[in-house]
């Protein structure tokens, strides 16, 4: 049940980052802080998942609606992924093909897809 | 939830489950328990979903059973479906809803888990098994 956000501009990007569990509890706070932020004009949204000890399919879920909202509004989406743990969630569904996942924020900011 | 993760870990490793394929079984109850946990949201119901660990001779079985109506129907003898392999999993982003994405980890750590019919009508009971190395 514990999650917390944090939100803060960095690089031209807003830097999303969940501190906690993401579960079928507390997906929706998350999709609650990426709702407006995705669906502004042109959003380039970074989700830092450093924090995150653990992700269902309930967070893959918020994160692939937001991805739609990215790509509706031609923004940016991308994924800080340090846990082998929390990749491995991406890796099994295919999801790491459809959402750039970065090893850290500064490959993340540089990323050009 | 948490508290799932831990109980089945504890009792994977106490069943003899390897050491390296305990994130998988702790990964895979969790997501069938918030499977159940949204579809019983999604119909207001109220009552206990039922976890179940069963030691036989080869195998630790974990079986996440919810209680409301759903996708399956049981009709005639109790049918078993066998999840999307991983290679199957691939994600459409304008369908994506949010069993077929549980059902799709699920998969992915557990190729030959089954999604079987419930005990009552319209329930499902997702059972996955993992060798016994002791």
């Amino acid at each position: 049940m514990d999650l917390s956000l944090t939100t803060r501009e960095e690089a031209g990007f807003t830097v999303v980052a969940p501190s906690g569990e993401v579960d079928v509890f507390t997906a929706p706070a998350l999709d609650e802080a990426l709702e407006p932020l995705t669906s502004q004009p042109s959003p380039q949204v970074i989700v830092d998942l450093t924090g995150v000890d653990f992700l269902d399919s309930s967070g893959l879920g918020v994160l692939v609606k937001a991805l739609k909202r990215v790509r509706d509004h031609e923004g940016t989406l991308r994924l800080v992924v340090t846990s082998d743990r929390i990749a491995k969630v991406f890796k099994v569904t295919g999801l790491d093909a459809v959402i750039p996942l970065h090893a850290t924020l500064a490959d993340a900011f540089a990323a050009t897809h | 939830m948490r508290t799932a993760r831990l109980v089945a870990a504890v009792a994977a490793r106490r069943s003899g489950v390897s050491e390296e394929l305990l994130d998988d079984v702790r990964l895979a109850v969790a997501e069938a328990c918030s499977r159940a946990v949204r579809r019983h949201v999604s119909a207001g119901s109220v009552v206990p979903i039922e976890v179940t660990f069963t030691d036989d001779a080869d195998e630790f079985t974990v079986s996440v059973a919810d209680h409301v109506g759903g996708r399956i129907d049981p009709t005639g003898s109790t049918p078993a479906q066998t999840g999307p392999t991983a290679e199957q999993a691939t994600i459409d982003i304008d369908l994506a809803d949010p069993d077929a994405l549980s059902l799709a980890v699920i998969a992915g750590l557990i190729p030959s888990h089954e999604v079987r019919a419930g005990s009552t009508p319209g329930s499902t009971q997702v059972v996955m098994s993992w060798p016994r190395s002791a």
